[in-house]
């Protein structure tokens, strides 16, 4: 199956210094990976360059493919099409809606842009509403947004990205903002939604057990950098990388209390301060050897994912992982 | 969090950057008006009170770069000399204002409520009269003079000052730590006076610019009505109005030169304060 | 065991709306209680009104044996209210002044509360530094050039400062990057270890309420719904609301599932 998205060596640097480096993955169609990293590993920095939203100043090397077409040299009006087929959600709704415009005013920009007649695209919109749950969709329609809850107004996000059908959405933290039940639900909407059309999604949070429940795989991202792929479900009981299992482990448990947190020594690296001769995890890692300090690891195979670490095969089975 | 603190140093330089030429030839002009304003009467070349009548409205010669005025006294010994009594009005203006504004927008923002209400209806009051008219008034009452005129300008100021300080006290003081430092037990003002003033700083600085420009128009009005300083000393709102029967006669020389000086300065101490909002704004 | 923060039947209403609806809960010296709530419980309101930042409707607040559900009347007993009870906030950075360095702060609390000459509080302000795992230079440093984690250790230190009976920690690790919230929570639990000061961790995360509380109250829209030792709310829950939230947390094998509509 040929890959909806492909992201290829893409290297982005802003003048402050590198925030991306040789980044490589594939989406499928109808796939979602999630995208997990901590502060500075460039998670978002990531959904941004696929979305074409990088800061001014951005320099970007490597390719971003879409179904076949360049995304990087997209000419202004091939990109106003490519924003249909690949929406975007943020973190906090109400920063991305104009606050004294109604909502449905907001849903049904992009279709009335597109030709649909008004009276169609409300209709529309008032049915997406009632899919992703919010009840009354006429009146609803008439609001303003400060007259929604931030977990319902995250709800009318997903409802105007998926308007337009697009192919591909790219969720940028949609749910840390919330409630954590007010977030299950919109995370169960999400899946919910992305499985009935066939929708693929680049989830990115800095949960990894958030991101395990609806992906199908997981890329786990340090430093700028890719440092593990693998497929959601054996993420976490056989992780390929240190910084994976490290993390799976630094987080309590809601079961059990530990007698004390296995942290990780020192802070993350953000994608400025990576070097590029070593590994850049190698100073906080357990397992680290001479040779992890003195050359840089590539991406390579292993076992159904990938993973960036020289001593990943020597280390299968002996990750420390806390059982829940 | 760290990618914040690296950006940081980038990001202080480009505002240095961004403050431009515009920005740096204020600055440069503040900065010789202010030395012309220490140093000004004791470097001026020529004598600046004793009038020769035979000189009147000579044009430049010899060492007199700006010719001489109604009175035949040299004019760029009488602008240098000019400068102190040009300046130092506006800086009192801009402190009485400052100290009274500065407690008004802080006793607000820190209580809150019924007193912040009764402040603001105070200030709005405030707003309703016109600076130069409280100036007037003040000399007509206690007689003509800089002393009169400027603490009376410095009030009718206050209300400006006060709102635009309150917004930012009153972000302050809704901040975490402010809540943390009363959570210690440190008493209002303390908190006030250490730590919600000077994290204020740059807004005042660059308040206390833009007010010096306006003040000083207002006070050179107020001279060149007669009612600040009075001849013979030199000032450049007086000197304005002294020589104006020179643009009749076909000698503006002096006139505009003391204008200019008006103009140019008062200008310069905008752009800069404009430019100190700006980088306020954005700390 | 004494008590050294009791709270009983506390309300506050702000006009009609009620944020806070006769709460009654209790720490023990040394003791760690969880306040578990999402948005709307109440359990800010609650967390400002034991500090003093919020004055109670009714209902009474003691804590180490002195009354505080009214505001202080003097200066010293706001002073002797900030040895009793301390705060550390969420945003890690905003409750920094950002004029004032790890150390300028503490000594300042500590100029407050202590007659010490100079000398004396340096030296304790370095030992409440290394405490908390700072090194000189981020002691000496102002908050902008330091991480999220290092500016919550500051505030960390800074409550320390004042020596208090109970620290009260308001979504304190909230705001932190996994691995920095583990050594953070790791630093508090010896802190406890060594100091014997009570905690009141106010949370939404279940997972760190677990890690370092002993008791806990489940509140939602200002009413407990819930309340015993952590283990057994989280283990086996009896409330519905408590299940639900037990349920929401991601974990590993969880999956989403979907409720009514809104």
């Amino acid at each position: 199956m040929t890959a909806l998205l492909e992201v290829s060596g893409l290297t982005v640097r802003l003048p402050a210094g590198t925030v991306l480096r040789e980044i490589s993955f594939a989406i499928r169609p109808g796939e979602a990976l999630g995208l997990v990293g901590e502060s500075g590993s460039g998670k978002s920095m990531t959904a941004k360059a696929v979305a074409r939203l990088l800061p001014a100043g951005a320099a970007s090397t490597g390719s971003i493919t879409f179904d076949d077409r360049n995304v990087l040299g997209l000419t202004p009006s091939e990109l106003r099409r490519y924003r249909a087929e690949v929406a975007m959600i943020f973190q906090d709704p109400r920063a991305h809606i104009n606050p004294v415009r109604r909502i449905g005013d907001f849903m049904t920009e992009a279709l009335r842009a597109q030709g649909v007649p008004a009276a169609e695209s409300l209709r529309r919109a008032a049915d997406m509403l009632e899919q992703v749950g919010i009840d009354d969709g006429r009146r609803r329609l008439r609001q303003y947004p400060h007259e929604l809850s931030g977990g319902m107004l995250q709800r009318v996000m997903i409802g105007s990205a998926l308007l337009t059908s697009p192919r591909l959405l790219l969720a940028d933290e949609p749910t840390t903002a919330l409630d954590v039940t007010i977030q299950a639900e919109v995370m169960a909407i999400l899946d919910e939604l992305r499985r009935s059309r066939g929708l693929s999604l680049l989830f990115i949070t800095h949960d990894l057990e958030l991101a395990g429940a609806i992906c199908d795989r997981t890329a786990v991202m340090y430093a700028g950098q890719i440092v593990e792929v693998r497929s959601s479900d054996r993420l976490h009981d056989d992780p390929l990388h240190p910084y994976t299992a490290a993390l799976a482990a630094a987080r309590p448990d809601i079961a059990m209390t530990r007698p004390r947190l296995r942290a990780i020594p020192g802070r993350p690296l953000s994608a400025f301060e990576a070097p590029e001769d070593q590994c850049a995890f190698a100073p906080r890692c357990a397992h680290a050897a001479d040779a992890c300090r003195s050359s840089a690891p590539q991406l390579a195979a292993l076992d159904g994912g990938q993973t960036r670490c020289l001593r990943a095969a020597e280390l299968r089975g002996k990750l420390e992982v806390i059982d829940a | 969090m760290t990618a914040i603190a690296v950006e940081a140093p980038a990001r202080r330089l480009g505002q240095l950057k961004q403050t431009g030429a515009a920005g740096i030839l204020s600055a440069a002009v503040v900065a010789v008006a202010t030395v012309a304003a220490v140093v000004g009467p004791l470097i001026a070349p020529y004598n600046t009170t004793v009038p020769d009548t035979t000189l009147a409205f000579v044009g430049p010669t010899g060492g007199h770069l700006l010719g001489f005025d109604f009175e035949g006294r040299d004019v760029l010994s009488r602008l240098l000399a000019g400068a102190q009594s040009s300046m130092v009005g506006p800086l009192a203006v801009v402190a009485i204002s400052l100290a009274i504004g500065i407690a008004l927008a802080v006793t607000s923002a820190w209580r809150r409520g019924a007193t912040d209400a009764a402040v603001s209806a105070a200030l709005d009051i405030m707003f309703a009269f016109p600076g130069i008219l409280l100036a007037v008034l003040a000399t007509t009452v206690f007689g003509p003079g800089l002393v009169a005129a400027s603490v009376a300008l410095g009030i009718a100021y206050v209300p400006y000052v006060a709102r635009v300080l309150r917004g930012a006290a009153l972000k302050e003081r809704s901040q975490p730590y402010v809540a943390a430092l009363e959570v210690q037990g440190l008493s209002g003002p303390a908190i006030c006076l250490r730590h919600i003033v000077p994290n204020m700083r740059s807004l005042i600085v660059a308040q206390a610019t833009i007010m010096f420009g306006w003040a000083m128009v207002d006070l050179a009005a107020i001279s060149f009505l007669g009612l600040g300083v009075q001849a013979p000393a030199p000032n450049w709102g007086v000197m304005i109005s002294e020589n104006a029967v020179g643009v009749m006669q076909g000698y503006p020389l002096p006139t505009l030169a003391a204008g200019a000086c008006v103009v140019i300065v008062v200008i310069a101490f905008n752009v800069l304060g404009e430019r100190l909002l700006e980088r306020a704004a954005l700390a | 065991m004494p008590d050294v923060l009791s709270v009983a039947n506390l309300t506050k209403k702000f006009g009609d709306f009620t944020a806070v609806d006769d709460v009654s809960f209790s720490v023990p010296v040394g003791g760690s209680l969880a306040i578990v709530g999402e948005s709307g419980s109440g359990k800010t309101t609650i967390a400002k009104m034991i500090t003093g930042l919020e004055r109670p409707t009714s209902g009474t607040i003691t804590a180490c044996d002195h009354d505080r559900s009214r505001a202080g009347r003097s200066a010293r007993d706001r002073r002797r209210r900030g040895r009793e009870v301390q705060i550390v906030f969420q945003d890690p950075y905003t409750s920094l002044d950002p004029r004032q360095s790890a150390i300028g702060a503490i000594d300042e609390v500590l100029r407050l509360h202590h007659g010490w000459p100079s000398g004396r509080r340096a030296q304790r302000a370095e030992e409440l530094v290394c405490l908390v795992g700072l090194d000189a230079r981020q002691a000496r440093a102002l908050p902008r050039a330091l991480s999220g984690g290092q500016r919550q250790r500051v505030a960390i230190a800074r409550a320390l400062a004042a020596e208090p009976r109970v620290l009260i920690l308001d979504e304190s690790v909230a705001a932190l990057d996994v691995s920095i919230q583990a050594q953070v929570l790791n630093l508090l639990a010896d802190i406890r270890e060594a100091t014997k000061v009570s905690y009141l961790l106010i949370s939404h995360d279940l997972a760190v309420v677990r890690q370092l509380t002993e008791q806990a109250i489940v509140l939602r829209q200002g009413k407990i719904v819930e309340q015993g030792p952590t283990a057994s709310v989280l283990d086996d829950p009896q409330h519905a609301y408590t299940r639900r939230l037990r349920d929401s947390v991601p974990r590993p094998g969880w999956k989403p599932v979907r409720r009514s509509s809104a």
